[in-house]
């Protein structure tokens, strides 16, 4: 997975720099290339995700290339970058922010996370209750294992909450 | 008798069984009530990807389901903790998320004042509880045991909203097995992330990622690994899955804490769901007498 192609990259674009900068809770700009966000990234060896390249490239105006980007979906959310960050720019923060313009504006919606939500507008948690197996393979779930059922929120919360994410049935 | 509130998030209630039975048959033990949080929801987590306020909206109002029972939550499960922590850092420093989180809550009937303690349970055990008080509870000391322990990332970072430990040098966890009488290690992955958050993304490379940390510990040699989150958890003890996505011969015994805490305080291995860990548990529990 690789962020861009230096010899092709497309044109920044102002507006949308400034568009996310105005949205980031952190300024972006202040980053000077230490590298320590990368250096600790947990996505770095397999994923190759370079948080130091997020950041440049929204400083640049590159915002389009990163909407459209695998990259921010491979963030494990481990939270050393912004942690670690002396310039106090969270990488995190505008990887979440740029996932959520990317899920916003439909230039990117994994089905996983799709799933999820629509898990949660069903019973009010991205999965369903599941039967497990003992290591001999013995079923086991909830019910076997006298635990407590899970009690459903209301179906006018679901709804709420279904209108609200713009994501219920049939969208 | 100290009672409060339980938020036990997805993974806990839909799959990580073990975790549940196992905090439930300690805490009595150690003077502590657990009261469910009802009609609880997922905690906001999976939202921050694709929608900020919706996420903390989810977070709030889990909180204000909690505070109608009690005035401190715990919840076993980090990336819980997380989501929970930083709804209710927003909720006391943004007027604007705070009125309109309000009003949504006003709909149902709910009502949140915002002066709840949430606590995971590692800080929960460790500075509520006290390590005092469980190794008085002891009645199987570990003391044959040498363990990692695995922190995990969001009762750590990011140190402004959580502060369950110190975020480069966590040393609760490993007070609190070393409580029941077993040794803890240093080691230099401790600090390195399960890779859960990438499970459902990247459903066989996310392995990869903690993969590194059971090769590590098997390097090292220990007799386990411990846990206090359900997804790291899943993450490392599923090890038909790194075995076969990144190769080697893992086979490290992971357990979380609780179910540690429940040998240690006398309780049979199947009580504390130990049969449900897919990792070869029975390398430690032969090493004690349980």
């Amino acid at each position: 997975m690789s962020l861009t192609d230096l010899m092709s990259s497309s044109k920044a674009v102002k507006d949308l720099k400034i568009k996310i900068k105005r949205l980031a809770e952190k300024n972006f700009d202040y980053c000077f290339i230490c590298g320590k966000c990368t250096g600790g990234c947990t996505s770095i060896s397999y994923f190759r995700l370079e948080p130091h390249k997020v950041v440049n490239m929204a400083k640049l105006g590159l915002v389009n290339e990163l909407l459209t980007s695998d990259v921010l979906w491979v963030c494990t959310q481990c939270h050393k970058c912004a942690e670690r960050c002396p310039q106090k720019v969270s990488p995190y923060d505008l990887i979440m922010l740029l996932r959520r313009e990317a899920f916003k504006s439909g230039l990117k919606r994994p089905t996983p996370i799709l799933l999820g939500v629509r898990n949660i507008l069903k019973n009010g948690f991205i999965l369903d209750e599941q039967t497990v197996f003992s290591r001999d393979l013995d079923e086991f779930n909830r019910e076997t294992l006298s635990l407590p059922g899970i009690p459903k929120p209301s179906e006018k919360f679901l709804k709420k909450l279904s209108d609200f994410l713009g994501l219920g049935e049939g969208k | 008798m100290k009672s409060l509130a339980v938020y036990w998030g997805c993974y806990i209630l839909t799959s990580q069984y073990q975790y549940e039975l196992s905090l439930r048959e300690t805490m009595p033990k150690l003077g502590v009530k657990l009261i469910d949080v009802e009609e609880a929801t997922c905690c906001g987590f999976l939202l921050e990807s694709i929608d900020k306020f919706a996420s903390t909206y989810l977070a709030i109002r889990n909180l204000s389901l909690a505070e109608k029972i009690s005035k401190d939550l715990l919840t076993p499960c980090n990336g819980c903790y997380l989501s929970l922590s930083e709804a209710l850092h927003r909720w006391r420093v943004e007027e604007s998320t705070r009125s309109k989180i309000a009003s949504l809550l006003r709909d149902e009937n709910l009502f949140f004042k915002g002066e709840l303690r949430v606590y995971h349970a590692v800080n929960f055990l460790h500075d509520s509880l006290g390590l005092r008080k469980i190794s008085e509870a002891v009645v199987n000391p570990l003391n044959n045991l040498k363990l990692a322990t695995h922190p995990g990332c969001h009762i750590l970072r990011p140190s402004e909203i959580v502060s369950a430990d110190d975020p480069e040098n966590p040393r609760k966890l490993d007070e609190l097995v070393e409580a029941l009488g077993a040794e803890t290690i240093n080691y230099p992955g401790k600090l390195d992330c399960c890779g859960g958050p990438l499970l459902s993304l990247q459903p066989e490379k996310s392995y990869l990622i903690s993969s590194r940390k059971i090769n590590e510990l098997e390097r090292i040699g220990v007799d386990g690994l411990v846990v206090s989150c359900p997804i790291c958890f899943k993450m490392f003890d599923s090890q038909d899955v790194i075995r076969r996505v990144a190769g080697g011969k893992a086979s490290l015994p992971v357990v979380y804490y609780t179910q540690l805490l429940g040998l240690a305080l006398g309780f049979k291995p199947d009580t504390l769901g130990l049969n449900l860990n897919q990792s070869p548990v029975e390398k430690l529990t032969s090493k004690i007498s349980c």
